[in-house]
């Protein structure tokens, strides 16, 4: 079954390779959440009272509000492994939803940790990957053949194009295609529509866990709804406050409405954080307050974070923002360069441990990433932009792709008799090494190979030996963390986001809070937000004004911006 | 192919380097090396795909690994150098040098590494790989998030030949022995790729004979280069070798220690992280002193930046220096432009100590020849005070300032007021060549050689 199996334990990142056990394991900058617990604790006993209590419901349906840093997928991933291992219930019984392959994967990683020895596996799945293997297997039912394929998005503009709104779906299905939306629209049908089918489906997925519940839009929901009767063993986690996605059509309401869906439903509450400082805590939880949809919210700080202050930046400019972004990891690094150092602004000790992945810029806009980008390049500190970077979108790839020759040969070989005719042609050159990680994975699986490519497998032209500070949407950030956060643009009118002279909109503003919410909470020990006098937005440099969000910070320091010191001649003396 | 006895200067940098002059580029390279008296000259910040490119334009292969200026380049550049330096035979070698920036073991570490590749293919290898970890193009010296051991891996992997030397293995902030963010050994850092290395590059603020208090560093060939950021600067240190001109002859003097004959180093007390203190607050101390006050600077309060001597003291495990079997003898040398600049009272980049130094190689050959064979008597007949000067630094007979937290020591030859009284007597003989130096005197930068310019100094030389 395509893309539905977690991948092997050991997949994931380059780190494995013998080395010396104090470097550190952790892919490029791809920084998911550790585990959170009591410190000291591993197994299926390190979990703490509350994530204890989630655990031991192993019946009915139970909804987990679990606030930022608090063991979300730890308490997934070890009720789920109760489940088998002390409960008796059969691995492929059990099915986890995520939203991203991201987190399907880190999912699989720690449940294959969990479930040590055990061929049989729970099936994890993004919604997408889900509706993707139930047509695999009714393909009949909706007119498709075994071997359907997915429309990328050239080959949908060009059928649009050809036939119209109204002809669109009736081509896509004549050229045996499916588009994304297809993913959970026909199973959808197919489920709602037939009580048989549903049963099968209700008897194989018996239990079912959901994580990021609070995004969930309304197709997503219904077709939930059709996989777990009303007081089925359904597990829905997530934080209301960390619901940002609405914009595409999530609504959180599904999740604030949970216990009425499912009237029989255990609720826990967790509430411990070990990921962020004390003081990092309190400022989110002022942030979030006048918006929150958790009634007493709260955050416990459980973890060693240390005492840095929250630091808010006033600077003059956008570039000037990101100077002071350059300059301070710089510093926080106790300097990258001899000139840092010498020109004196860098004068710390850089006793804080850190190494440049363990930073990360968060801002609104994609936009934004130019200036910190330019800034860093500036003083030649390593980043990397993460966004939606498809892999089938890269270069070359749809080329490579269809000359393979389709026969039954290991993939990764028709790949290189791929390069071999293509000669000196660098972009089907670059592609193929770019697709031959995927080719290895997949053997000769081509379904598997071309589905993987169509679901948005993401280009990784990076050596995963690379340390590199972090750039990345506030959207992107959800569920990473990072010893030192940078938020930039907290200014009103692009954090909360609006159109220039746009009517003021209490909802998409309580989105936007909710936004900042999640980006102050990536923070584990620094975390710096700031603003610009003036930025250039919609083709002219407008004067900005600070974020209301900043508003309720109580417990903050100011820094002005950094100057580069001139160097002072003539310091020879000796004191002594 | 013959033996040749020649300094080579095998790390420096590009005017794509930050901080760095937009004079460094081949052309100057070539005509300030044969200035010098060097032979063999690293290119630099091959990784920058602008440099790459100007290497690839204006070098053409010469001895197997090295590469020479372009013929009609080259005599561009004898055209515009006296006679005794025209002739001389320059070489490049592929060379780079690297920052790497990572953790281990829970501490941030800095690390500067040079790498040598011996071909243009192997050089391209590297670059392609190094584009896939970090930025290449900001920086002639770019900054990588990658452990150490991983850089000596990805070297090692491009070429047949390829080698790395870690940079002034002892600058407090960016090196492998580095007292900030640097290891205890050099095994610690390259772990199980360690023997890989062999060969350290001192720095400018340590010689051998310091690093010969260290017996696990028996084992490496020591090396200096001049880690120059503007092409007057090349080699104010060298490496001496006495091998064919060829990259695997070098190569293998330094893997065996055969044909590596010896280093011009600085007094180590010029380098700018000799000893301890804190810039800002005016403070230097001698190890002593830091130990004495527990590290912490007596102004701010916050832990002094601590120097080369004093992390050697900590790391050795000899009370003096022993030279090991074979190694070699090295030089202590102040640079020509300095001494010169000492005598005249005027900065060393002023025009008068170019115009003087010019004048002395055209009539004696290279600078480092003058410092290190030219007989005494024949510089003193140019130049009566630099035949003197030239003469106590050959004996060793300087006055050391230490330099410390980035700030260069000042080496001196004469004892203050000593030049005033010396040359107050020889003034009357020498005022033919007065209008030479009436611009110039307003150059004098410090109160000693404020005094100095009111006198007529020139035609002392």
């Amino acid at each position: 079954m395509p893309t539905c199996s977690p991948p092997p334990a050991a997949g994931g990142g380059g780190g494995e390779r013998g080395r010396p056990p104090a470097r550190p394991a952790e892919p490029v900058s791809a920084r998911p959440a550790a585990p959170a617990g009591p410190p000291g604790a591993g197994g299926l006993d390190g979990l703490d009272a509350e994530q204890a209590a989630a655990v031991a419901v192993t019946e009915g349906p139970l909804l987990i509000v679990a606030g930022p840093g608090t063991g979300k997928t730890r308490t997934l991933t070890h009720r789920v492994a109760r489940l088998v291992t002390e409960h008796g219930v059969a691995p492929e019984h059990c099915l986890a939803l995520t939203f991203t392959r991201r987190a399907a994967e880190e999912m699989g990683e720690r449940l294959a940790a969990l479930l040590p020895g055990r061929v049989a596996r729970p099936t994890i799945a993004t919604f997408h990957s889900l509706g993707l293997s139930i047509l695999r297997e009714q393909h009949e039912r909706v007119g498709l053949s075994a071997e359907f394929g997915i429309a990328d998005e050239a080959r949908q503009a060009e059928l649009l194009a050809a036939e119209g709104a109204d002809g669109y779906r009736a081509a896509l299905r004549r050229a045996d295609l499916v588009d994304f939306d297809d993913l959970i629209a026909l199973p959808l049908e197919l489920l709602e529509t037939d009580e048989e089918l549903t049963a099968a489906y209700r008897d194989r997925h018996r239990w079912i866990s959901v994580d990021e519940y609070q995004d969930v839009d309304e197709r997503q929901y219904r077709l939930l709804r059709r996989l777990a009767p009303p007081d089925g063993n359904l597990t829905a986690i997530g934080d209301p406050d960390q619901a940002i996605y609405g914009f595409r059509g999530a609504d959180v309401g599904f999740f604030l409405r949970f216990r009425e869906d499912f009237p029989t439903a255990r609720t826990v509450s967790l509430t411990r954080n070990y990921r962020s400082s004390a003081r990092v805590l309190a400022a989110a939880a002022q942030v979030i307050a006048p918006a929150t949809l958790v009634p007493g919210r709260e955050l416990l700080p459980l973890g060693d974070h240390g005492d840095a202050p929250v630091t808010l930046h006033a600077a003059a400019s956008e570039a000037a923002e990101a100077t002071f972004v350059a300059r301070t990891v710089e510093e926080l690094l106790g300097g990258a360069s001899f000139h840092a150092r010498d020109s004196g602004w860098a004068e710390t000790a850089g006793s804080e441990g850190l190494g440049f992945s363990d930073f990360a810029v968060l801002y609104r806009t994609d936009r934004q990433a130019g200036a910190v980008a330019e800034a860093l390049a500036r003083v030649g500190l390593p980043f990397r932009k993460r966004s939606h970077d498809r892999l089938a979108d890269r270069p070359g790839v749809a080329r490579a792709v269809a000359a393979l020759d389709g026969g039954d040969l290991p993939l990764a070989g028709q790949l290189a008799e791929v390069a071999r005719r293509a000669k000196d042609d660098a972009e089907v050159l670059a592609a193929v090494e770019l697709l031959l990680p995927l080719a290895e994975r997949c053997g000769g699986d081509q379904a598997r190979f071309r589905d993987e490519l169509a679901l948005g497998v993401e280009a990784d032209s990076w050596d995963p030996r690379a340390d590199r500070i972090s750039l990345l949407t506030l959207h992107a950030a959800k569920g990473l963390e990072f010893p030192v956060v940078f938020v930039v643009g907290c200014e009103n009118g692009l954090l909360p986001l609006r159109m220039p002279g746009a009517e003021p909109d209490p909802e998409g503003d309580a989105e936007e809070r909710r936004l900042l919410f999640v980006g102050v909470t990536r923070a584990q020990r620094h975390l710096y937000l700031s603003y610009a006098a003036e930025r250039l937005r919609h083709g002219r440099v407008r004067p900005a004004g600070r974020s209301p969000f900043l508003d309720g910070l109580t417990d903050v320091a100011r820094v002005a911006t950094t100057v580069p010191r001139r160097r002072t001649g003539g310091t020879q003396l000796k004191l002594m | 192919m013959p033996r040749v006895r020649f300094h080579a200067d095998l790390h420096i940098h590009s005017k794509f380097s930050r901080a760095c002059s937009k004079d460094c580029d081949l052309e100057h390279l070539t005509w300030w090396a044969r200035r010098k008296g060097i032979s063999l000259v690293g290119t630099g910040d091959f990784t920058h795909p602008a440099w790459f490119a100007h290497l690839r334009e204006t070098l053409v292969p010469a001895e197997p690994g090295l590469f020479r200026l372009r013929e009609e380049l080259d005599r561009d550049i004898a055209r515009r150098l006296a006679p005794s330096l025209a002739a001389a035979p320059v070489r490049f070698m592929l060379s780079v040098e690297i920052s790497t920036i990572y953790k281990r073991g829970d501490r941030t570490r800095k690390v500067h590494h040079l790498v040598y590749m011996p071909d243009f293919d192997a050089a391209a290898e590297f670059n392609r790989r190094l584009a896939r970890i970090g930025n290449i193009a900001s920086d002639g010296r770019p900054i990588l998030g990658l452990d150490s051991r991983d850089l000596l891996e990805i070297a090692l992997e491009c070429g047949e030949g390829a080698y790395l030397v870690p940079a002034h293995v002892w600058t407090p902030w960016f090196a492998v022995l580095g007292s900030k963010s640097g290891f205890d050994a050099i095994e610690d850092c390259y772990v199980d790729l360690a023997d890989h290395i062999f060969a350290l590059e001192t720095g400018l603020s340590s010689d051998p004979a310091m690093n010969w208090r260290i017996s696990g560093l028996d084992r490496y060939r020591l090396v200096s280069n001049s880690d120059a950021h503007s092409p007057p600067m090349l080699g104010r240190e060298t490496t001496l070798f006495d091998t064919e001109m060829d990259y695997f002859a070098v190569r293998r003097a330094l893997e065996t220690g055969v044909g590596h004959v010896g280093s011009v180093e600085f007094f180590p007390e010029e380098g700018k992280y000799h000893t301890d203190g804190h810039r800002k607050c005016g403070v230097r101390m001698d190890p002593a002193e830091t130990r004495a006050h527990g590290g912490i600077c007596p102004v701010c309060g916050k832990p002094v930046t601590v120097g080369v001597l004093n992390r050697v003291e900590q790391l050795a495990d000899r009370p003096e220096p022993v030279r090991p079997p074979g190694a070699p003898d090295f030089l202590s040398l102040v640079p020509l432009p300095e001494m010169v600049s000492e005598i005249a009272g005027v900065g060393p980049k002023s025009k008068r100590v170019l115009g003087e130094v010019e004048r002395l190689t055209a009539a004696l050959g290279p600078e480092l020849s003058i410092l290190e064979d030219v007989p005494v008597d024949d510089i003193a007949a140019h130049a009566p005070l630099l035949g003197e000067a030239v003469a106590r630094l050959r004996r060793g007979e300087v006055l050391r300032e230490a330099g410390f937290d980035g700030e260069y020591g000042v080496i001196r030859l004469f004892e203050p007021g000593e030049l005033k009284r010396m040359t107050a007597v020889a003034a009357p003989a020498l005022f033919e060549d007065e209008g030479l130096f009436g611009a110039d005197q307003s150059e004098g930068t410090s109160g000693l050689s404020f005094a100095l310019v009111r006198l007529p100094t020139v035609g002392v030389w």
